[in-house]
């Protein structure tokens, strides 16, 4: 090569490189690992859940890949396990749980009256023990991956126990548990210390009366006391594992250690769905009234449904163990309760349809995504209320009738809401509008694959197909077909949602101080009025 | 917030030179298909589909594929808006994902299904859909070699069969989301045909212009009898089972595309070097029609060896650009009514290629090879002459 050719090109590297450390710095100094100030944090939780969501959305795609085919078809079964286990992981305690409480820290204190959250560093340090969580916790998969390209000298295998890590098959399975428990162990003290956070906020920081008090943060409230109670459980569940698996102890072990380990388990995890789906009930009672053009029926009716969640959903946790051979009367007696969680669900339902009696009705993407939510939760919660009953729970337990039931309500309900949150309350967080068409093609393309993936895993299950099994009966073929046809359909809804963020953040317009023109409608918003 | 502001600068900066994000997903949908359509006669031999049935369905795909034919059905059917022709082409690509599926329930073979699904599939006109992609994606090869090497490890990891139902399925996912974001709008270009006005023209013409026909005729005609089962057979060659050499090939076409787009990025100025550039650049892609189906026949089953013949397949493609080019010069206005009835006869030569790949893939191969000879001897006689 000729002298000038190698001064050019070498030139051109010092350049490329230069502009390289200028952008780490500056992206170094966007993120802030300092910044306390809550708008900044809730970024941050925001950004990362949805980053984590995508990661644990490609976890479905491989999923439903593998699915397409009866017999062995892109993934050995192992690497089937991993996937569900780690899309269950990822979804529920590092997409869902960040991005509530991330639109929460935004918002609630200006709907409570106040300029910040409480005990701002220790509302940082929830946030950042999230990162580490959620790269510890999937390390195990990426390990493998680095093995299996040779890059590794050692293989550590991805956790296959499903996210409710059953014992002995968790006590007994390889390292990559380990990590896995580690992870978790982060993230449910993040979400410990974002409840306390919230919890303390909305006692001490309000100026605003109870009376006064908006829907969202009730449901907040409701959610992070929740937390306080639940998670706690899981960390010593967690404790306890780790301790069997490390130190040799035997607390879980048969005969009644397995027993032991799922009535912990789902003391925290069934409050857990609640405190997934409260803070989108919360969103739904707060955002539709604002594009109905009316108040919210019932508001007080709400409130209390919403406190009576909080208190049933500590009394349902045996209904996940209705095969395990727990004694008939109590088992019966978490029927009964697990069928009153109906009631407050209708009541909230209820006041969201009224609501939009006779409303001045604005289909802008919050509002649709609502109108989405309150669909799929009936959908959700009907198929939940089947299950509720013990003789239709021991034939569909273990079926993709489940599968399909808590999808509606994680999907169709608690994705749906945190889209309308995440939509409605786009212009605080960025100060930039969203654009509506991409908004809208996001939304019916989610509908189309809620419906068509969910609805047809539903029919598999009522069909009587196993769950978490890479491979099944030629039969079944068709309807898993349907299913990953909607899910590659839901797949690529949610790039919409990500090209349709970074172009608003990139080219979008600036939001003004009333970005969804409500100070005409006389619908009170307090988030937009105190910028 | 300096990086994000960064961003927006730039952003707003090049706004405007940056498509759409309708017309990236459209053109995404259609470079998806275009990499899957290049395995789906691989898959049909895989799930056991006669051979003969393979050759016709290349021969109907050849037929549909031309606007000639396939557009003008869609007008005459009243479906030749932009919207119905992507609905129909993303209905058909859901037929395909689901044909193995439904067959078995249907009583209906699977390679009905797939007929099915060709028609709605074929006379789409994306630029990626066409069977013969490599001479339409010269210009912009970009998209069409990300399709290939998306596709390469879905192949890899789940074989033909799963691995190309996978892709299928993606396939109709972003057919559903372009549509979704609205169809560019390409207008409906149907050509006026007449065969009296074409046989008038090519009577009037010179032997030497004849000659041309004649070599356009043979060439493409060879290449046609095994054009449909090209892939398949080379992933056959490949692999014991269909499923190993699936990547390789897939690899091996991603190489094909950058050659032909490097190559045709060229052509201007190669065409301007000399006076005997393009009729040297003609007899290389015809004796790369000649050698081609001999070197997939009779080459070393090693990735390397079917990496060098696409390549030079790939290469080949600015040599069949300058012959298109001397044939429309020659017939003047007559050009589409003369692709129209070459289409015909291609599929015919497509249909007889599967019936005698069936007999023995060596026969249809050589065939194809003494068809390419006699096509390039008489396109060297007409530059002799």
């Amino acid at each position: 090569m000729s002298g000038p050719a190698v001064e050019y090109l070498t030139a051109r590297l010092r350049g490329a490189f230069a502009t390289l450390l200028r952008a780490l710095a500056t992206a170094g100094r966007a993120l802030d690992p300092l910044a306390i100030d809550h708008l900044t944090v809730a970024r941050l939780y925001v950004v990362f859940g949805t980053v984590a969501g995508l990661w644990g959305a490609t976890d479905a795609m491989a999923l439903r890949a593998e699915a397409l085919t009866p017999g062995p078809g892109i993934w050995p079964a192992e690497t089937y396990a991993g996937f569900f286990t780690t899309h269950g992981v990822t979804m529920l305690f590092f997409f869902a749980t960040p991005v509530s409480f991330g639109l929460a820290s935004a918002v609630l204190p200006r709907l409570v009256g106040s300029d910040r959250m409480a005990f701002p560093r220790l509302h940082a340090l929830g946030f950042w023990l999230l990162p580490p969580g959620l790269l510890v916790a999937r390390a195990p998969a990426l390990l493998d991956l680095l093995a299996d390209v040779g890059l590794l000298g050692f293989r550590v295998r991805p956790p296959v126990v499903g996210w409710t890590l059953y014992t002995p098959l968790s006590v007994q399975a390889g390292t990559g548990v380990d990590l896995l428990l580690v992870g978790l162990s982060l993230a449910s003290l993040s979400s410990i210390l974002g409840a306390m956070v919230v919890f303390v906020t909305v006692f001490e920081e309000r100026t605003v009366p109870w009376a006064r008090l908006d829907l969202f943060t009730w449901s907040m409230l409701v959610a992070s006391v929740l937390v306080l109670f639940a998670f706690p459980v899981l960390e010593s569940a967690i404790v306890v594992l780790l301790s069997d698996r490390m130190l040799g102890t035997g607390h879980f072990a048969p005969p009644g250690g397995p027993m032991a380990f799922q009535h912990l388990f789902w003391f925290f995890g069934h409050p857990e769905v609640y405190v997934l789906v409260l803070p989108s009930m919360g969103v739904l009672s707060y955002v539709m009234p604002r594009f109905a053009g009316r108040r919210l029926f019932g508001e007080r009716a709400v409130v209390y449904s919403t406190l009576a969640l909080g208190v049933l959903s500590f009394g349902v946790w045996g209904h996940h163990m209705f095969v395990t051979g727990v004694d008939p009367r109590v088992t019966a007696s978490f029927m009964a309760v697990t069928l009153a969680v109906a009631l407050p669900s209708a009541i909230k339902t209820f006041a969201w349809l009224t609501t939009l009696w006779n409303g001045a009705i604005r289909l802008e993407p919050p509002m649709l995504f609502c109108l989405g939510a309150v669909a799929w939760f009936v959908v959700g919660g009907v198929t939940g209320v089947l299950l509720a009953s013990i003789p239709v729970d021991v034939v569909y337990h273990g079926t993709y009738y489940v599968v399909a039931h808590f999808h509606f309500m994680l999907v169709g309900m608690v994705a749906f809401g945190l889209f309308a949150g995440g939509y409605y309350w786009f212009p605080l967080l960025t100060g930039r509008k969203i654009d509506a068409r991409l908004a809208r093609a996001h939304f019916w393309l989610s509908m189309l694959g809620v419906k068509v993936t969910f609805g047809a895993l539903l029919a598999l299950g009522l069909d009587g197909l196993p769950r978490r099994m890479a491979t099944y009966p030629v039969r079944f073929a068709p309807m898993q077909t349907v299913a990953t046809l909607g899910a590659f359909v839901l797949g690529v809804a949610q790039l919409v949602f990500v090209w349709a963020v970074v172009r608003a953040l990139l080219v979008g317009d600036p939001a003004g101080d009333d970005p969804w023109d409500l100070r005409d409608r006389a619908v009170e918003a307090r988030e937009w009025s105190s910028r | 917030m300096t990086l994000l502001s960064t961003a927006r600068s730039v952003a707003v900066r090049v706004r405007p030179y940056l498509p759409a994000e309708r017309v990236v997903v459209a053109r995404a949908f259609d470079c998806a298909l275009g990499a899957a359509a290049w395995f789906v006669p691989a898959w049909l031999l895989t799930v056991g589909t006669p051979l003969p049935v393979i050759g016709v369905f290349g021969g109907l795909w050849l037929v549909l594929g031309r606007p000639e034919h396939g557009r003008r059905l869609l007008a005459a059917a009243g479906l030749d808006a932009t919207a119905v022709r992507h609905a129909l082409a993303v209905a058909g690509v859901t037929v395909w994902t689901l044909a193995p599926i439904v067959a078995p329930l249907s009583g209906v073979p699977v390679w009905a299904w797939f007929y099915l699904g060709v028609l709605g599939i074929a006379p789409y006109g994306g630029r990626g859909s066409r069977p013969d992609a490599l001479t339409v994606l010269l210009g912009s090869a970009l998209g069409p070699l990300l399709a290939l090497v998306a596709l390469t490890p879905l192949l890899a990891a789940g074989g033909l069969v799963a691995g190309l139902q996978t892709v299928f399925a993606i396939t109709a996912a972003l057919g559903v989301l372009s549509l979704s974001l609205g169809v560019p709008r390409r207008p409906l270009a149907v050509p006026t045909l007449s065969l009296a006005a074409l046989t008038e023209r090519v009577e009037r013409l010179s032997r030497a212009d004849r000659r041309l026909l004649l070599a356009d005729g043979w060439t493409r005609g060879g290449l046609a009898l095994v054009g449909p089962v090209f892939v398949a057979f080379s992933i056959q060659r490949l692999g014991d089972g269909m499923g190993e050499g699936a990547a390789v090939v897939a690899a091996c076409l991603a190489l094909g595309v950058v050659a032909a787009a490097t190559v045709h990025r060229l052509l201007p100025r190669l065409r301007a070097a000399s006076v005997w550039t393009p009729p040297t650049l003609a007899v290389g892609g015809l004796v790369v029609s000649t050698t081609a189906p001999l070197a997939v026949l009779l080459a070393p089953a090693t990735p390397l060896a079917f990496a060098g013949t696409f390549l030079a397949v790939g290469v080949g493609q600015a040599g069949w650009t300058v012959l298109a080019d001397e044939v429309d010069a020659v017939l003047g206005d007559h050009h589409a009514t003369y692709r129209a009835a070459r289409a015909v006869g291609l599929a015919l030569a497509a249909s007889v290629g599967g019936v005698l790949f069936a007999v023995d893939p060596a026969v249809a191969f050589v065939l194809a090879s003494a068809a390419g000879v006699v096509g390039t001897g008489n396109y060297l006689r007409r530059v002799a002459a």
